[in-house]
Protein backbone atom coordinates (compact mmCIF):
# COMPACT_ATOMS: atom_id res chain seq x y z
CA UNK A 1 0.00 0.00 0.00
CA UNK A 2 1.28 3.42 -0.92
CA UNK A 3 2.23 5.63 1.97
CA UNK A 4 0.07 8.73 2.01
CA UNK A 5 2.11 11.87 2.23
CA UNK A 6 0.33 14.86 3.75
CA UNK A 7 0.96 18.18 2.01
CA UNK A 8 0.12 20.21 5.12
CA UNK A 9 0.26 19.67 8.87
CA UNK A 10 -2.14 21.28 11.31
CA UNK A 11 -0.71 21.27 14.81
CA UNK A 12 -3.47 21.94 17.34
CA UNK A 13 -1.88 20.21 20.30
CA UNK A 14 -3.03 21.89 23.52
CA UNK A 15 -6.00 23.56 21.86
CA UNK A 16 -9.57 22.67 22.65
CA UNK A 17 -12.91 22.62 20.89
CA UNK A 18 -13.68 24.25 18.49
CA UNK A 19 -10.12 25.01 17.35
CA UNK A 20 -9.18 21.57 15.93
CA UNK A 21 -12.22 21.60 13.63
CA UNK A 22 -11.87 25.28 12.65
CA UNK A 23 -8.17 24.95 11.81
CA UNK A 24 -8.76 21.70 9.94
CA UNK A 25 -11.38 23.38 7.81
CA UNK A 26 -9.06 26.31 7.14
CA UNK A 27 -6.28 23.94 6.10
CA UNK A 28 -8.42 21.74 3.86
CA UNK A 29 -9.43 24.82 1.89
CA UNK A 30 -5.78 25.56 1.17
CA UNK A 31 -5.06 22.22 -0.49
CA UNK A 32 -6.27 20.74 -3.77
CA UNK A 33 -8.92 18.06 -4.09
CA UNK A 34 -7.23 14.67 -3.68
CA UNK A 35 -4.46 16.03 -1.46
CA UNK A 36 -4.09 14.93 2.14
CA UNK A 37 -3.55 16.94 5.31
CA UNK A 38 -2.32 15.78 8.66
CA UNK A 39 -3.87 17.02 11.92
CA UNK A 40 -2.24 16.45 15.29
CA UNK A 41 -4.31 17.19 18.38
CA UNK A 42 -4.49 16.42 22.08
CA UNK A 43 -8.14 17.31 22.66
CA UNK A 44 -9.92 13.95 23.20
CA UNK A 45 -13.03 15.43 21.55
CA UNK A 46 -11.07 16.00 18.36
CA UNK A 47 -11.66 12.37 17.35
CA UNK A 48 -15.48 12.35 17.41
CA UNK A 49 -15.56 15.97 16.25
CA UNK A 50 -13.33 15.48 13.21
CA UNK A 51 -15.13 12.25 12.32
CA UNK A 52 -18.41 14.14 12.41
CA UNK A 53 -16.93 17.08 10.51
CA UNK A 54 -15.69 14.74 7.78
CA UNK A 55 -19.12 13.11 7.48
CA UNK A 56 -20.84 16.49 7.28
CA UNK A 57 -18.48 18.04 4.77
CA UNK A 58 -17.89 14.93 2.66
CA UNK A 59 -14.14 14.94 3.19
CA UNK A 60 -12.44 11.62 3.79
CA UNK A 61 -10.89 10.69 7.11
CA UNK A 62 -8.25 8.21 5.97
CA UNK A 63 -6.88 7.27 9.36
CA UNK A 64 -6.78 8.15 13.03
CA UNK A 65 -3.97 6.92 15.21
CA UNK A 66 -3.05 7.67 18.77
CA UNK A 67 0.56 8.25 19.67
CA UNK A 68 2.18 8.37 23.10
CA UNK A 69 0.59 9.04 26.46
CA UNK A 70 0.18 11.99 28.83
CA UNK A 71 -1.02 13.56 26.75
CA UNK A 72 -2.27 11.18 24.11
CA UNK A 73 -1.73 12.72 20.70
CA UNK A 74 -4.26 11.98 17.97
CA UNK A 75 -2.97 11.98 14.41
CA UNK A 76 -5.51 12.29 11.62
CA UNK A 77 -5.01 11.99 7.89
CA UNK A 78 -7.75 13.68 5.93
CA UNK A 79 -8.20 13.81 2.18
CA UNK A 80 -9.92 16.74 0.55
CA UNK A 81 -12.77 15.30 -1.51
CA UNK A 82 -14.58 18.38 -2.79
CA UNK B 1 -29.32 26.89 -8.95
CA UNK B 2 -27.21 27.02 -5.82
CA UNK B 3 -27.91 24.33 -3.25
CA UNK B 4 -29.76 25.70 -0.21
CA UNK B 5 -27.72 25.23 2.93
CA UNK B 6 -28.85 24.11 6.33
CA UNK B 7 -28.85 26.88 8.86
CA UNK B 8 -28.02 27.30 12.51
CA UNK B 9 -29.57 30.31 14.23
CA UNK B 10 -28.56 31.14 17.77
CA UNK B 11 -30.04 33.70 20.11
CA UNK B 12 -27.28 34.84 22.45
CA UNK B 13 -29.10 36.53 25.29
CA UNK B 14 -26.67 36.24 28.17
CA UNK B 15 -23.85 38.65 28.91
CA UNK B 16 -21.63 36.06 30.54
CA UNK B 17 -18.75 33.99 29.21
CA UNK B 18 -20.64 30.72 29.74
CA UNK B 19 -23.44 32.02 27.55
CA UNK B 20 -21.34 33.62 24.83
CA UNK B 21 -18.62 30.99 24.29
CA UNK B 22 -21.09 28.19 23.50
CA UNK B 23 -22.94 30.49 21.07
CA UNK B 24 -19.76 31.37 19.17
CA UNK B 25 -18.31 27.85 19.30
CA UNK B 26 -21.48 26.36 17.83
CA UNK B 27 -21.79 29.04 15.16
CA UNK B 28 -18.17 28.79 13.94
CA UNK B 29 -18.35 25.00 13.95
CA UNK B 30 -21.58 25.09 11.95
CA UNK B 31 -19.86 27.16 9.26
CA UNK B 32 -16.93 24.74 9.29
CA UNK B 33 -19.47 21.96 8.60
CA UNK B 34 -20.80 23.82 5.61
CA UNK B 35 -23.89 25.34 7.21
CA UNK B 36 -24.98 28.95 7.31
CA UNK B 37 -24.82 30.35 10.83
CA UNK B 38 -26.42 33.39 12.41
CA UNK B 39 -26.01 34.76 15.91
CA UNK B 40 -28.64 37.19 17.11
CA UNK B 41 -27.31 39.09 20.10
CA UNK B 42 -29.94 40.42 22.45
CA UNK B 43 -30.16 41.81 26.00
CA UNK B 44 -27.03 40.76 27.95
CA UNK B 45 -25.49 39.16 24.89
CA UNK B 46 -25.22 42.62 23.34
CA UNK B 47 -22.39 43.35 25.80
CA UNK B 48 -20.06 41.61 23.39
CA UNK B 49 -20.93 44.03 20.60
CA UNK B 50 -19.41 47.20 22.03
CA UNK B 51 -15.73 47.48 22.91
CA UNK B 52 -16.29 48.99 26.35
CA UNK B 53 -18.90 46.52 27.56
CA UNK B 54 -17.04 43.53 26.07
CA UNK B 55 -14.25 44.17 28.59
CA UNK B 56 -16.72 43.74 31.47
CA UNK B 57 -17.91 40.25 30.50
CA UNK B 58 -17.20 37.69 33.20
CA UNK B 59 -18.37 34.19 34.08
CA UNK B 60 -21.83 33.80 35.61
CA UNK B 61 -22.10 33.17 39.34
CA UNK B 62 -22.93 29.48 38.93
CA UNK B 63 -19.62 28.81 37.18
CA UNK B 64 -17.91 29.34 40.53
CA UNK B 65 -14.71 30.94 39.24
CA UNK B 66 -13.56 34.55 39.08
CA UNK B 67 -13.09 36.45 35.82
CA UNK B 68 -9.31 36.16 36.23
CA UNK B 69 -9.43 32.43 36.96
CA UNK B 70 -11.62 31.83 33.94
CA UNK B 71 -9.28 33.84 31.70
CA UNK B 72 -6.32 31.77 32.94
CA UNK B 73 -8.16 28.51 32.31
CA UNK B 74 -9.18 29.60 28.82
CA UNK B 75 -5.72 30.71 27.80
CA UNK B 76 -4.28 27.46 29.14
CA UNK B 77 -6.67 25.61 26.86
CA UNK B 78 -5.65 27.69 23.84
CA UNK B 79 -9.06 29.32 23.68
CA UNK B 80 -9.19 32.80 22.14
CA UNK B 81 -10.82 35.68 24.03
CA UNK B 82 -14.52 36.24 23.42
CA UNK B 83 -13.75 39.31 21.37
CA UNK B 84 -11.29 37.38 19.18
CA UNK B 85 -13.81 34.54 18.87
CA UNK B 86 -16.35 37.07 17.65
CA UNK B 87 -13.93 38.35 15.01
CA UNK B 88 -13.04 34.78 14.00
CA UNK B 89 -16.72 33.94 13.69
CA UNK B 90 -17.30 36.93 11.46
CA UNK B 91 -14.28 36.11 9.29
CA UNK B 92 -15.41 32.52 8.87
CA UNK B 93 -18.77 33.74 7.59
CA UNK B 94 -21.07 33.76 10.63
CA UNK B 95 -23.70 36.48 10.29
CA UNK B 96 -23.83 38.77 13.30
CA UNK B 97 -27.06 40.53 14.18
CA UNK B 98 -27.73 43.09 16.90
CA UNK B 99 -31.09 43.46 18.59
CA UNK B 100 -32.84 46.71 17.87
CA UNK B 101 -35.09 46.85 20.99
CA UNK B 102 -32.11 46.21 23.27
CA UNK B 103 -30.31 49.12 21.64
CA UNK B 104 -33.30 51.39 22.20
CA UNK B 105 -33.63 50.34 25.84
CA UNK B 106 -30.02 51.00 26.67
CA UNK B 107 -29.53 54.01 24.44
CA UNK B 108 -26.94 52.35 22.23
CA UNK B 109 -26.22 53.73 18.79
CA UNK B 110 -25.05 51.98 15.66
CA UNK B 111 -21.71 53.81 15.92
CA UNK B 112 -21.13 52.22 19.34
CA UNK B 113 -21.12 48.71 17.90
CA UNK B 114 -17.98 46.88 16.79
CA UNK B 115 -17.67 46.66 13.03
CA UNK B 116 -18.51 42.96 12.80
CA UNK B 117 -22.25 43.57 12.97
CA UNK B 118 -24.04 42.71 9.72
CA UNK B 119 -27.33 44.31 10.62
CA UNK B 120 -29.56 45.57 13.40
CA UNK B 121 -32.82 43.68 13.36
CA UNK B 122 -35.98 43.17 15.40
CA UNK B 123 -38.17 40.21 16.27
CA UNK B 124 -39.95 40.02 12.95
CA UNK B 125 -36.78 39.73 10.84
CA UNK B 126 -35.33 37.28 13.32
CA UNK B 127 -38.42 35.06 13.13
CA UNK B 128 -38.32 35.11 9.37
CA UNK B 129 -34.70 33.91 9.41
CA UNK B 130 -35.46 31.33 12.10
CA UNK B 131 -38.61 29.87 10.60
CA UNK B 132 -37.01 28.51 7.45
CA UNK B 133 -37.55 24.72 7.42
CA UNK B 134 -33.83 24.01 7.03
CA UNK B 135 -33.07 25.94 10.19
CA UNK B 136 -32.12 24.77 13.64
CA UNK B 137 -32.71 27.60 16.10
CA UNK B 138 -31.41 27.57 19.65
CA UNK B 139 -31.57 29.99 22.53
CA UNK B 140 -28.57 30.38 24.79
Amino acid sequence: MAVVKPVLTVDVKGEMCPMPVLKTREAIQKVKVGEVIEVVATDPASKPDLESWARKTGNKLLSVETVGSEPVVYRFLIERVK
Amino acid sequence: MAEEKNRLVIVASRGTADGLYPALILATTAVAQGKEAYVYFTFGGMKLLTKQTAQTIGPSVDLGVSKEQLEQLLSKGGMPSLFDMLKMAKQSGVKIYACSPTMNLFGMRKEDLVDVVDDIIGASTFLEIASDPRTLAIFI
